[in-house]
């Protein structure tokens, strides 16, 4: 059954259509990277299924539920923007994710913490991009949640952390779940997905499994990703 | 969730507004200090010092708040705020809770700073307690509550509750719909246009309100024009000033009406205000 099921979805921005009918259905236990140029409605999109944008029309099913209560107590979402205040330290944030996420785990968080070598009384003004970025997924993947939309995780960091957010990101991952992972270095994380969904400007090009890609055109998902959007050729 | 939502509002907010409170406090030690050791220059510059920091720090704990409001709902922050598993009116009632008290904190305590240094004014003078209570008798006098002391206590702290929610209300209905997605394109500039917009739309209704609305205060005059008591009455203050200027030239005792209609439906437009901001929350909200 679906976890996620999206009927003829539409979002515009002023005169700007942002999705355009998008109609699909993701199943849980999956890996789903969800992919396409700048502007095309990725982060629209996983907004949309994290409930922090409402003026939509169309259909948006989380686990059988428009975005409510319930939808934004089983999806942990990581946003592509620092979130945290700059007076907050670490120990704030768990304080805040504990008290209202039941299934937030706060000695996973702590691993994690010491995994990435954050300290826990630092306030967030004094880290880094990238530490903030460590930081806000430890919150997200200390959660075992149904449904993970993290849009652009790796995105402003060194290869070395894209490594181990990635490293992170897998062995949090319980295998029941769903993961929405929205990225442009797909080279770097191709091999982490099951399926991929190609948006292009809020329109979907292309829903399909890894596998089936490389057996059906030969090429690898960033090859293909490059040949689609690159010249445009419709599938 | 409420109980959460207000603990951590608290605790975000907690970090800058008491040090507002520890100035003025501390102002007011310095004026005492500098009163008791006679150090006359010292000691009126403290108190004008304390004064404008008893008026401030209203000033400041309200933009504070309405700042954390911007902030906490519409900005990076918002990414956090809007996705914790709550009813989106929680968010907009416990925000109002944690602002009310500290707007309603920073008064009390100008009131209260302001009484201590008071005190210590009158204790120069003969009788100080006689000085005060007189005036307080005299306002009772004005307004006919002679004997009915506890209704004046309990219009002034509604009156003063209703202020505070007020501003409130509008300030995050402003912020609210100033940042509905059609707006984004104007950052900060859309809450502030749609606070001006309803300011003025406010002040038109006020207006109206006091003109036409059948309740007032009856202002009576004696023969030499001196104020001489309140009345409430129903009726509207427009007709009692067309009668005043087609009787203009007689001579002799007046009377005229204060319309007092706004003030009995400001707390209605503070409900309706945060009903209406709490249905845009949950059913249009759009963060940039």
């Amino acid at each position: 059954m679906s976890i996620i099921e999206i009927q003829h979805l539409n979002k515009t921005f002023g005169k700007n259509t942002v999705l355009n009918d998008l109609s699909l259905e993701l199943e849980a236990g999956k890996i789903v990277g969800l992919l396409g140029p700048n502007g095309c409605g990725k982060s629209t999109l996983l907004k949309i299924m994290a409930g922090l944008t409402s003026d939509y029309q169309g259909k948006v099913l989380l686990d059988g539920h428009s975005p409510d209560v319930y939808t934004k107590s089983i999806a942990s979402y990581l946003p592509e923007k620092t979130y945290l205040s700059g007076w907050m330290r670490p120990k704030d944030a768990f304080d805040i994710f504990a008290d209202f996420y039941t299934d937030f785990d706060r000695v996973k968080a702590m691993e994690m913490l010491r995994q990435f070598r954050l300290e826990e009384n630092m306030p967030t003004k004094n880290m880094s991009k990238g530490m903030q970025e460590k930081l806000q997924l430890i919150l997200v993947m200390a959660r075992k949640a149904r449904i993970y939309l993290l849009d652009e995780p790796m995105g402003g960091v060194d290869p070395a952390t894209r490594s181990a957010i990635l490293d992170v990101t897998l062995k949090q991952y319980s295998e029941d779940a769903l993961m929405i992972f929205a990225t442009h270095l797909i080279a770097d994380v191709e091999k982490i997905f099951d399926s991929v969904i190609f948006l292009g400007f809020g329109e979907l090009k292309l829903f399909e499994e890894v596998d089936v890609i490389r057996e059906k055109y030969g090429k690898s998902v960033d090859e293909l990703f490059r040949e689609v959007f690159a010249c445009s050729v419709s599938l | 969730m409420f109980g959460k939502l207000v603990k951590h509002e608290f605790r975000a907010t907690a970090r800058i507004i008491p040090f507002v409170y520890l100035v003025t406090i501390f102002l007011a030690l310095v004026h005492i200090i500098m009163t008791k050791l006679h150090f006359d220059a010292a000691s009126k510059i403290s108190l004008v010092l304390m004064i404008m920091m008893c008026v401030a720090q209203v000033v400041v704990a309200a933009a504070l708040v309405v700042w954390r409001y911007y902030k906490n709902m519409y900005s990076n922050e918002s990414y956090l705020t809007h996705t914790l598993p709550v009813k989106p009116s929680l968010l907009l009632w416990s925000k109002l809770l944690v602002g009310f008290v500290w707007t309603l904190f920073s008064f009390l305590i100008g009131i209260a700073v302001s009484g201590v240094v008071m005190v210590t004014e009158f204790i120069k003078s003969a009788d100080p307690l006689a000085e005060i209570s007189k005036g307080y008798h005299s306002l009772l006098l004005l307004f006919g509550l002679q004997n009915q002391e506890a209704v004046l206590w309990i219009i002034m702290i509604a009156w003063m509750i209703v202020m505070f929610v007020m501003f409130l209300a509008e300030a995050y209905f402003a912020i609210t719909v100033g940042s509905l997605s059609k707006m984004h394109s104007l950052g900060i500039g859309g809450p502030i246009l749609v606070y001006f917009a309803e300011y003025i739309a406010l002040q038109v209704v006020g207006t109206l309100t006091i003109l036409f609305f059948p309740l007032g205060l009856e202002m009576s005059t004696t023969a030499d024009g001196a104020l001489a008591g309140f009345k409430l009455v129903t009726q509207n203050m427009f007709s009692s000033l067309n009668e005043t200027i087609s009787h203009s030239g007689v001579s002799g005792a007046d009377s005229g009406i204060i319309g007092i209609g706004y003030y009995i439906l400001i707390p209605f437009i503070a409900i309706g205000l945060l009903c209406w901001t709490a249905h845009i929350i949950k059913k249009h909200t759009s963060v940039k």
